[in-house]
């Protein structure tokens, strides 16, 4: 049969949905194991939201919305990682409440908690490695069959649980915490409390808290007597964060920033009630697929920054590399960007292909 | 060991959530009800513990506040919604909703979404140290507002003057839709991203 460019395109675009499928899954997953480097020039929101948090103070205090459930987790949680950890590099201390979403309870701990782990790592480090060459713990991990990162997460877990008084901690790893009793290094992690991130101090997760729009109002009169308790039911009055005589949250006048990792109409919301009503600074971090929505905020100054899907994380994610170019690790939004722009490029190949198979299937069938 | 359990749980359903990419079948379907009945039981749990025991059993049974008596009783009126003879009692709790969200929404919604927006708007150019860029962003955007509302004013048929103003109006507009479209690729794409690092490095550990 002879070749003619007519036949080609409409064999083409009749051909089944399915070798699409698996070309894009070839085109996303190749990426990520040649790490083909993609540099990242932050975005000029991103860059706002990242000057805004680098003129707080240490001792300022964020509140994050986490409103968002597991399907979006792949956009948002990245985002999420990038700023905690940086407010936590400046000492900035951290809220989190999720509203929006009950599935979202768990995901902002994590988000929170992870990253508290990471940096009281970098804080440890040398003192983990000191605790590695004693033969008692040497014997421990083999008895064990653990590897070092799992032994380092249960003393980091200890030493925090000690500081926070958190006996389930304590409990969960008992027969490690009496080695390191005995061997005296329990004792040797007391001239670090002032520098972990620790629950109550330098940060505070709420969970989930039904009520929505009457909890973000409830907060800007008073934060404790609104939500009474932390995620595990402790009363907030227990914490530092929320009793201390010097430096004490009441409400969003103690709020430098609200920043909402939002898949859903929440922005909204937190720029209408907080941003107008209490007249705090919000920024925003959402799905793409919600984000164009959001630039004319940015424009009339009512978002002071403006994350963009897993772009906006990567964008953080560097300037964060930048800013900590020791500690700073490229995390999942960085990870990611390779195979977004193979993916891009293989759309655009087949936008442009269409359009032409469109015409010339045209042309031919009217001939 | 737990967390390989997890993760492998977690993998299989991805998996099978991706079968359907092939056709439909049974494990899709599992994988599908599963999240369904899950995602609504964590609900259902969420809500129990942070609401109903949050806000009505700890300070009412607990802390004796019994001010808190009166939103329970007006939530409970929802309950009539069950019997056709106490249906009626529902029109209170959903008045007493719609009114102090219609209260409290309207005039900040007013001032956020349409009073700032509208002076910032007329406002584009008083930018301190303003560009030629920052003018010419200004003109633009200016041109895009005043087109796009002509183009939703239907009161004039779109003729003459009119007609070309709304015909530039839905340009942008379709300038705006094609970013829109051009992100919504983006988070689709993310979100496989989103999966694949998940099999491949949470699960399979084989990439970095």
């Amino acid at each position: 049969m002879k070749f003619s460019w007519h036949n080609f395109f409409t064999w083409l675009t009749n051909i089944d949905r399915r070798w699409i499928y698996l070309l894009m899954a070839i085109v996303v997953v190749l990426p990520l194991f040649f790490s083909f480097s993609v540099k990242v020039k932050p975005a000029k929101t991103v860059n706002m939201l990242y000057d805004f948090m680098e003129n707080l103070e240490p001792g300022n205090t964020i509140l994050i919305g986490f409103d968002y459930s597991p399907d979006s987790l792949a956009e948002l949680n990245p985002m999420g990682k990038a700023v905690v950890y940086h407010a936590f590099k400046r000492g900035i201390r951290v809220m989190g409440i999720a509203l929006a979403w009950p599935s979202a309870a768990g995901l902002g701990l994590d988000v929170i908690q992870s990253q508290a782990f990471k940096i009281n790592l970098e804080i440890m480090d040398e003192k983990l490695k000191e605790i590695d060459a004693l033969d008692e713990i040497k014997k421990y991990k083999a008895d064990k069959e653990l590897t070092d990162d799992e032994v380092h997460f249960r003393i980091m877990k200890l030493a925090v649980g000690i500081f926070e008084r958190n006996q389930d901690d304590i409990d969960l790893f008992s027969d490690l915490m009496e080695i390191l009793r005995a061997t005296g290094a329990a004792d040797e992690f007391e001239p670090f409390k002032a520098d972990l991130i620790l629950s109550g101090v330098d940060y505070t997760y709420f969970g989930y808290k039904p009520g929505y729009v009457s909890i973000m109002l409830g907060m800007g009169k008073d934060m404790v007597s609104t939500l009474n308790t932390d995620y595990r039911g402790i009363s907030l009055m227990q914490y530092e964060m929320f009793n201390s005589n010097t430096n004490k949250i009441k409400n969003y006048e103690d709020v430098s920033l609200v920043v909402d990792l939002a898949a859903g109409g929440s922005v909204g919301a937190w720029v209408v009630y907080v941003n107008t009503k209490f007249g705090r600074p919000v920024a925003a971090g959402v799905t793409a697929v919600m984000a164009a929505d959001y630039y004319p905020f940015i424009q009339s100054g009512q978002l002071i920054g403006l994350l963009n899907g897993m772009r906006g994380a990567a964008d953080y994610e560097t300037l964060n590399m930048r800013h900590f170019p020791d500690t700073a690790k490229p995390g999942k939004g960085l990870g990611g960007m390779a195979s977004q722009t193979w993916a891009h490029i293989m759309i655009l190949l087949f936008i442009l292909l269409g359009n032409i198979g469109y015409f010339i299937t045209k042309k031919g069938g009217e001939a | 060991m737990i967390n390989i359990i997890q993760t492998t749980i977690g993998a299989i359903l991805t998996l099978s959530i991706f079968s359907f990419l092939y056709k439909d079948n049974p494990l899709y379907r599992i994988a599908e009800h599963l999240l369904i009945g899950i995602s609504v039981g964590y609900i259902i749990g969420q809500q129990y513990h942070m609401g109903f025991m949050n806000y009505v059993i700890t300070p009412i049974f607990r802390e004796g506040q019994l001010v808190y008596l009166i939103p329970s009783f007006i939530g409970l009126m929802y309950l009539g919604f069950f019997s056709q003879k106490t249906s009626w009692l529902i029109r209170f709790p959903i008045a007493i909703s719609l009114g102090i969200g219609a209260g409290y929404g309207i005039p900040y919604t007013f001032q956020a979404s349409i009073f700032i927006q509208l002076r910032e708007t007329l406002t584009v150019f008083s930018e301190p140290g303003i560009t030629g860029f920052g003018i010419f962003s200004g003109v633009l955007f200016l041109l895009g507002v005043f087109t796009a509302i002509v183009y939703f004013f239907f009161s004039w048929k779109h003729r003459g003057v009119v007609g070309i103003v709304a015909k530039v109006g839905i340009y942008f507009l379709m300038i705006g839709f094609g970013a829109s479209f051009g992100l919504t690729v983006m988070g689709r794409i993310s979100l496989l991203i989103g999966r694949f690092l998940f099999l491949f490095k949470d699960w399979l550990h084989i990439i970095s």
